[in-house]
């Protein structure tokens, strides 16, 4: 008891002389503030990417030719597409027959609102396009109409690229479409893609095969079901996956790539920090020597000294991680990104600063321990003397 | 040279704080050179963009991928009758791999044409003619002989995932009969391979057909091949497969920011780390003249200038500073050397590029940290009271 009560008096003691030692002690909050500002912002692209990727409705599978790794690339015949519809698994549409149907994507070029030219990636909806993805709701506008050359536009497509408000017309092989609804798909990927009528669109495109067929599985065992109809077919070379799955390698080495580099920088940063906070520690400990002299010859012991030097360090470095946190969260929480066609928000989690702080702790700890020690291993004469 | 002893001792006085310092230096230029030179090579590729060029691809291509953008060869005489185009030539490409799925092989499958156009290929016209004359001969550069321990006559099979052939085949047998130099905008080599092999194997409905024109203007403004990009989009607007045509400063320029705004990232980075070591060297350098207030007292009373004070006080904060880059540099050159192998395949950010200029830069910033860091004391000192500092006032 006395010794907590020893630690609270020294701790206090010196938290309210850290007025004396400012310039010093800023040196460790801009340090973790640098440090915590430019990690967590580098992690909020990859908070992004994944808060997309759970966006994703793991109840629909997407079948591929098999070869290509890409929707894009892939290619089915009619008759393929029949072959795989055939499969059981699916689940049921509201008049009974199987919700799922081919489907075909188009990429016209687009530009960025900044220039930068890119594409908007058009999904061809069937008949039933909307039944298989609910989380499609409108937002503004009207629905396409079966057989009417018209776009509707995920809310990310309008806001981030150019010319893709509703009444704004895109060019397309046989003329202009007009878009006549903006549309929100929660979050996922399709926010930041478009919606046309599928046949209209192949028709357009003179294209006759689809690219992928879509499916909602009746349960979470449905995918093994068809997955082994599918290979038991000797005239279908296809591979069935989630959805989720397939968005999740797709960009499993950006998304890795991202943490690499956020990390590789963090660490950099971080090693710099926690020199700083380390030398600032060894000169705080060298300005209290009176004062750690004086109490220790009064009768406290060593461990509320070291402690009292450890809380320093701690506070200082939580103040910056705070402040860290608090800039990456007004820069970037909620901000529209594009990552090459893929189009999101910025995501600065709870879970981010949670790291946040838990590196601010440990930089910290490395700063500080050391001189924590020497400063209750300080003999009091010689603390004393030093005048 | 009577300076140095002073400025050494100044520097010795607190060992470990001047270690810390440079240690933390050290991090910070790390980063920042990390940082500039990603910056400088993105730069150095926007730069390098020729202004007289213009690619032609398929408007309405089913996305991204390879293989699935592709136009009528035939165009080739059409944009030819534009004025002012200087050459033309034509690219398909095999997307595959070389024995393992993550030796990725990209084979670009050109003609004599592309050879001309696209000079910093490192194709010469003897070497075209050769990749003419040899079917399933390949040019590959010396980054991917060594990475494959591959020699000029070696057999360089490539496979593709998908159907790349009319017959169903997806094995292409290339054959290795030349060796080329590297060059930056390809990260990774390239290999190129001969279009008219690769027509031969494609289905009769899809042959003469290409996926990229590359075309030269015979003058070198971007201006110019803006417009004859605008030209040639109009040429066939109302034709059956429109096309898109990017000038290549356009395509240069969006490449830097088509991931993330890489100029933007690496400037902020750059210069976080910098504010985060001004704010320690600063504060240190504060501190050191403040404790020696009495001591520069004394150096003033002997005869030193005001010049001469604050000039030992910013030596004092640039030996750390100094020193710090340069070893921080150096780490950061020895990790640009370590990225081509950290990259993952899927991705083209090329290495920090680092040469002396850039590294310069590097040096001017350390000296400018220096300064910000010494200049509020150093002033300080200037109307230093002499009397009251001997007196400990």
């Amino acid at each position: 008891m006395t010794m907590l009560k020893q630690i609270a008096a020294v701790s206090l003691l010196n938290f309210k002389s850290l007025r004396a030692r400012l310039w010093s002690s800023l040196v460790i909050v801009v340090g973790m503030t640098a440090v915590i500002a430019v990690l967590l912002s580098m992690l909020s692209l990859k908070a992004g990417l994944d808060a997309q990727l759970q966006a994703g409705d793991p109840g629909r599978i997407l079948v591929l030719s098999s070869g290509p790794e890409s929707v894009f690339q892939s290619k089915l015949t009619r008759d393929q597409a029949a072959l795989i519809m055939d499969a059981p698994g699916f689940s049921k549409a509201d008049d009974g027959t199987p919700l799922v149907e081919g489907e075909i994507l188009n990429s016209p070029p687009a530009s960025r609102k900044t220039g930068i030219p890119t594409f908007v990636t058009i999904h061809g909806f069937g008949p039933k396009g909307f039944a298989l993805r609910p989380e499609v709701k409108m937002v503004s506008g009207r629905k396409v109409r079966p057989g009417a050359r018209e776009i509707m536009v995920g809310q990310a497509a309008r806001d981030q690229l150019a010319g893709l408000r509703i009444g704004d017309k895109v060019i397309l092989p046989n003329g202009t479409w007009p878009i006549v609804g903006v549309f929100s798909a929660g979050g996922a990927a399709l926010d930041g893609e478009a919606i046309a009528d599928r046949d209209t669109l192949m028709n357009s495109v003179k294209s006759v095969d689809f690219n992928i067929v879509i499916g909602r599985l009746e349960n979470a065992q449905a995918l093994d079901k068809i997955k082994s109809a599918l290979a038991a077919n000797p005239a279908l070379q296809v591979m069935a996956e989630r959805e989720t799955d397939y968005y999740a390698h797709i960009n499993a080495d950006d998304r890795a790539l991202i943490g690499a580099v956020a990390w590789t920088t963090g660490a950099i940063m971080a090693l710099g920090a926690m020199f700083g906070a380390l030398n600032i520690m060894i000169g705080a400990v060298r300005a209290r020597r009176q004062e750690i002299g004086t109490l220790r010859a009064l009768g406290f012991g060593g461990l509320p000294v070291a402690v009292s030097v450890v809380s320093e360090c701690l506070l200082l470095a939580l103040t910056g991680t705070l402040i860290g946190s608090a800039i990456a969260w007004a820069m970037f929480n909620g901000a529209q990104e594009a990552w090459y066609d893929n189009l999101f928000i910025l995501k600065v989690t709870p879970g981010l600063i949670g790291l946040g702080i838990a590196l601010a702790l440990a930089i910290a700890l490395l700063g500080s321990l050391a001189p924590a020690i020497r400063a209750a291993r300080l003999p009091i004469v010689e603390a004393l003397r030093a005048a | 040279m009577k300076y140095f002893p002073l400025v050494w001792a100044a520097l010795l006085r607190k060992p470990a704080h001047t270690i810390l310092t440079l240690l933390s230096v050290v991090m910070a230029f790390t980063l920042f050179g990390i940082m500039i030179g990603f910056n400088a090579s993105v730069e150095r590729i926007v730069n390098g963009a020729f202004p007289e060029r213009v690619y032609v691809y398929s408007r309405f291509c089913t996305g991204p991928g390879p293989n699935v953008c592709i136009m009528p060869l035939a165009y080739r005489e059409q944009i030819l009758r534009l004025p002012g185009i200087a050459s033309i030539g034509y690219r398909s490409q095999v997307p595959g791999y070389y024995q393992d799925p993550k030796n990725r092989a990209y084979v670009y499958m050109v003609d004599e044409g592309w050879c001309r156009t696209r000079p910093e290929y490192n194709l010469t016209p003897a070497r075209c003619r050769q990749l003419e004359d040899s079917r399933t001969g390949v040019f590959i550069t010396r980054s991917i002989a060594e990475r494959y321990h591959l020699k000029t006559g070696d057999a360089f099979p490539v496979l593709t995932k998908a159907v790349t052939q009319a017959d169903g085949g997806k094995l292409w047998p290339f054959t290795v009969i030349g060796i080329l130099d590297d060059i930056p905008r390809e990260t990774r080599g390239y290999i190129i391979g001969n279009y008219s092999y690769f027509d031969q194997t494609q289905p009769l409905n899809e042959r003469g057909t290409l996926g990229t024109f590359a075309i030269n203007i015979s003058v070198p403004d971007p201006a110019v091949s803006a417009k004859t990009a605008l030209a040639i989009e109009a040429l066939f607007a109302n034709s059956g497969d429109p096309v898109h045509a990017d000038t290549e400063v356009a395509e240069a320029q969006a490449s830097s920011q088509w991931a993330v705004n890489i100029p933007f990232v690496t400037m902020v980075v750059a210069g976080a780390g910098l504010f985060m070591v001004l704010f320690l060297t600063g504060n240190g350098i504060y501190q050191s003249v403040r404790e020696r207030i009495a001591e520069f007292a004394v150096l003033k009373t002997l005869g030193f200038s005001d010049w001469g004070v604050m000039a030992l006080v910013f030596a004092e904060a640039a030996i750390p500073c100094l020193l710090g880059a340069v070893i921080g540099l150096g780490l950061a050159t020895a990790f640009a050397a370590k990225v081509p192998s950290l990259m993952p395949p899927s991705f083209y950010l090329p290495a920090p590029y680092l040469p002396a200029s850039v590294l310069g830069v590097g040096l001017v910033c350390a000296i400018l940290v220096a300064l910000l860091s010494a200049v509020i004391p150093a002033w300080r000192l200037r109307g230093l009271d002499v009397a009251a500092a001997l007196a400990g006032k």
